[in-house]
């Protein structure tokens, strides 16, 4: 059942109030990240913030962007049903920092690899996600990933928050927040 | 040997390989599709250019200089992989005797594209590395 019109008007102010700036729900695929990240550079370009922090936005926003096309086209390769493969991004900004935020489904087994990467780059300081980041980078490209939440994590100069929403018994949502000091 | 001409796309770099202008130029966004189909190309092609220059070197020719240049805005993680195995071509160009350099070219307001750069360098310490702001 669609949104009727007035529940239209209280998205729009629940999510103008929040400072949302852009706002995307639907099928992930290189060319929806294409456009998203135009409109990121939009953003950016509009803040305000320095120069140095335009790049590490538009480098978190990439990599998140890219997280979860990744994410999804797994989710999409183990035939599961369609009403779990569409993605939620999210970025708002306040008046200290934007808030980039990405939602999508994942399976229950992909959970424990995600929580250890996650948590180790939480528990890590710059100096140590940079030597993580090292070793990552001297692994042969055959094994890819990893890379990139360590980058974001370098560049937002914050920690990464993650949450996971059980959906089934096989089915999670999982959420990602990252944040990008003015 | 072939030369490697691609004009920049959103998502992928101006590559410029040209053997017959000795110039080597990789410069603007990298964030492509298919990374490891993007650079694969490349990499081989410094491959089989170290047997070119060794072969040259053996036979008592005279190598040119080879100075490749990066000129890069942006590139993803999964990029950096692949730009590392640029350097590590290099630095086999330059233990087989021949003159190699890199040149890292970044925008003089980004100190984390420098930074990146010198993390490149790390891992290939004999490899001469210039740092160049614009």
């Amino acid at each position: 059942m669609n949104p009727d019109n007035s529940v239209i008007l209280e998205i729009y102010k629940y999510m103008n109030d929040r400072g949302v700036l852009i706002s995307y729900l639907g099928d992930f695929n290189f060319n929806v990240v294409n456009s998203l990240l135009a409109s990121v550079k939009k953003v950016i370009n509009d803040s305000g913030i320095d120069f140095q922090n335009k790049k590490r936005f538009y480098a978190v926003a990439a990599e998140c962007l890219d997280n979860v096309n990744r994410y999804n086209y797994a989710f999409k390769g183990e035939n599961v049903s369609e009403i779990y493969t569409k993605t939620y991004f999210n970025i708002s900004e306040n008046k200290d920092c934007f808030i980039i935020q990405t939602g999508n489904y994942i399976h229950t087994d992909q959970v424990p690899t995600l929580t250890a990467k996650l948590e180790k780059v939480n528990s890590l300081d710059k100096e140590g996600l940079k030597a993580f980041y090292r070793d990552k980078l001297a692994e042969s490209p055959a094994k890819g990933g990893g890379l990139g939440v360590i980058d974001i994590s370098i560049r937002s100069g914050c920690k990464i928050i993650f949450e996971f929403k059980p959906v089934t018994d096989d089915v999670l949502f999982f959420i990602l927040q990252t944040t990008i000091k003015k | 040997m072939d030369s490697i001409l691609l004009e920049a796309t959103a998502t992928t770099p101006k590559v410029t390989i040209d053997p017959a202008a000795n110039k080597f130029e990789i410069s603007g966004e990298s964030r492509p599709e298919n990374t490891a189909k993007f650079y694969t190309p490349i990499i081989e092609w410094f491959e089989n250019y170290s047997s070119v220059l060794y072969y040259q070197k053996s036979s008592g020719g005279k190598t040119k200089k080879t100075s490749m240049e990066f000129k890069l805005e942006y590139f993803n993680s999964t990029s950096a992989k692949f730009i590392l195995d640029i350097f590590y071509k290099l630095e086999k160009i330059q233990k087989e005797g021949c003159d190699v350099e890199v040149v890292w070219n970044y925008d003089a307001r980004d100190t984390d594209m420098k930074e990146s750069g010198e993390e490149f360098s790390n891992y290939v310490p004999g490899l001469p590395v210039r740092y160049l702001g614009y």
